[in-house]
């Protein structure tokens, strides 16, 4: 059984302030199965985003199923789970997404914003940032920057802690929207090789968006074009 | 799933005569909140929502949307006109909040609820040591023991991050943001099930607000607290929200994860205000 099975997905915007209905993509079916690298390409604009943002809930669908199969084997429709159902999901790790941007309080060093996802699930400070310090070093982030805040990092470092506690609890399901778009070309192979060999020893889903036609045919077992 | 602390079913607050008209006649699509026919002010016009264990919800809208008169009315400070309100506690009892009589609210406000409020002048009394304000709240929950209060007053000053050499001064002595702290400490001593947080970054600067945020967010994951936070920040709910309501002219106009709200608001004053963020 696939771990995402999207069944007629379509997504419209309504922008009230012009009343003008934007339509992104129509009735749009792919699966992801476990341990499998599937990567949404297109132009720009076309909804990729939107695709990512329907499935973590960060936008609402229209029509159409998102269904996820969870550990216990159960189907649900991400589309009329609950709220509070989608945030148990979110926080047990069971999707994950990592965007572009990095939202993270100020002042808080890297190591505790990479430890946030075990915190909230209760982990003891010192064995979560523990655990953080072991993932940073998987992301290549310098030592020296772990007690600093990301707020004063460059992109691409900004971007690998970013990975880093997407990764952290090694999600069931995991979203990346344009995930090595601020690291140069030989971090962004690294990055991405350590993330594929986590793919294929934990059997994650992952679902990306890519741009760069080289990431694309490396560290993709199937592509899908959305038009 | 988690089970529910708190659920709001069509709670109204009215302040005048009241008339058949005033909930058809105001609300977000009049854009007024002020019966034409009687002239009555409905600050609320029947809100429902629900909050389950450990979860934050945030509160967001315009000044004199509601948002303030809401949590007011949850913590007691006011009366609704109608509507229910239930809350169960930790230990699973189920209670009708607008039922209690006056000696069961304050049993409730002195043991099971926080509250801390923009204006540390409400939260706080000024004729007492800070030390003493936090045990005020112990000793109204039933606390004796003087040993024990004063330890329980110290690990939660030194939880908000407040120097024990100053346990013993008055509050007026203290920084804004030290005073916010204060409330804090105060609000979450007697170990509440329920916290409302009414915008109480507001007036502080920008320092000192991301350190409030950040203890609450630690305390949060500390101490299993649900909360609810009103604020007309949108970056305190993206921070500490999991779910947002938006309420405008005393109703809610949309309510979602608070991300999701941000990022796709399905309402025009929602989309309004979100374009308008600096």
């Amino acid at each position: 059984m696939p771990i995402l099975s999207v069944q007629n997905l379509t997504k419209t915007y309504f922008v009230h302030e012009q009343e003008r209905l934007v339509s992104t993509f129509k009735n749009l079916s792919f699966e992801v199965c476990a341990g499998e690298s599937v990567v949404l390409s297109g132009p720009s604009g076309v909804g990729k985003s939107s695709i990512l943002n329907c499935i973590y809930r960060t936008c609402l669908s229209d029509t159409g199923k998102i269904l996820f199969t969870q550990r216990d084997q159960d189907q649900v429709d991400l589309i009329q789970l609950p709220d509070a159902g989608m945030l148990a999901l979110r926080k047990s790790g069971d999707i994950g997404f990592v965007t572009q941007f990095l939202h993270s309080l100020p002042r808080k060093s890297s190591l505790e914003v990479v430890a946030q996802p075990l915190l909230k699930q209760g982990w003891k400070k010192e064995e979560a940032l523990d655990a953080a310090a072991d993932q940073l070093k998987l992301f290549m982030l310098r030592e020296s920057l772990w007690n600093l805040s990301p707020s004063t990092f460059s992109g691409g470092e900004r971007q690998r802690v970013n990975l880093a506690r997407g990764m952290i609890l090694q999600p069931r399901l995991l979203l990346l929207d344009e995930p090595t778009a601020s690291l140069d070309q030989a971090t962004s192979v690294k990055v991405m090789e350590h993330i594929m060999e986590v793919i294929k020893t934990q059997k994650m889903a992952v679902l990306s968006i890519f741009h760069d036609i080289d990431m694309i045919e490396n560290f993709s077992d199937k592509v899908i074009t959305v038009s | 799933m988690a089970n529910k602390v708190l659920e709001v079913n069509n709670v109204k607050k009215v302040y005048g005569s009241e008339c058949p008209d005033c909930l058809q006649s105001t609300g977000p699509e009049h854009a007024s909140n002020i019966c034409p026919s009687c002239g009555s002010i409905v600050a609320l016009g029947g809100v429902s929502f629900d909050l389950h264990a450990n979860e934050c919800l945030g509160i967001v809208g315009e000044s004199g949307s509601g948002k303030s008169t809401l949590v007011k009315s949850l913590y007691f400070d006011q009366s609704v006109t109608s509507g229910k309100a239930w809350f169960t506690d930790q230990q699973g009892e189920r209670i009708d909040l607008f039922a209690q009589h006056a000696a069961q609210q304050r049993w409730l406000r002195n043991n099971r609820l926080g509250m801390v409020y923009q204006n540390p002048h409400i939260g706080l009394n000024f004729d007492f040591t800070v030390g003493g304000n936090i045990a005020e709240r112990l000793l109204m929950g039933g606390s004796r023991n003087y040993a024990k209060i004063r330890s329980s007053v110290q690990s939660y000053l030194e939880k908000v991050e407040i120097p024990l050499a100053r346990m013993d001064d008055m509050p007026a002595d203290f920084s804004g943001g030290m005073q916010q702290r204060v409330q804090i400490a105060k609000a979450l001593v007697t170990k509440p099930s329920l916290l409302f947080l009414d915008e109480v970054t507001t007036g502080l600067d920008l320092s000192v607000q991301a350190r409030i945020l950040d203890l609450i967010l630690q305390l949060r994951y500390d101490l299993d607290v649900a909360m609810i936070v009103v604020t007309h920040d949108l970056g305190v709910v993206r921070l500490l929200a999991d779910r947002t309501i938006v309420m405008k002219n005393g109703q809610v106009v949309e309510g979602g994860l608070t991300d999701q709200v941000l990022h796709d608001p399905q309402h025009k004053y929602t989309q309004r205000l979100i374009s308008s963020e600096l």
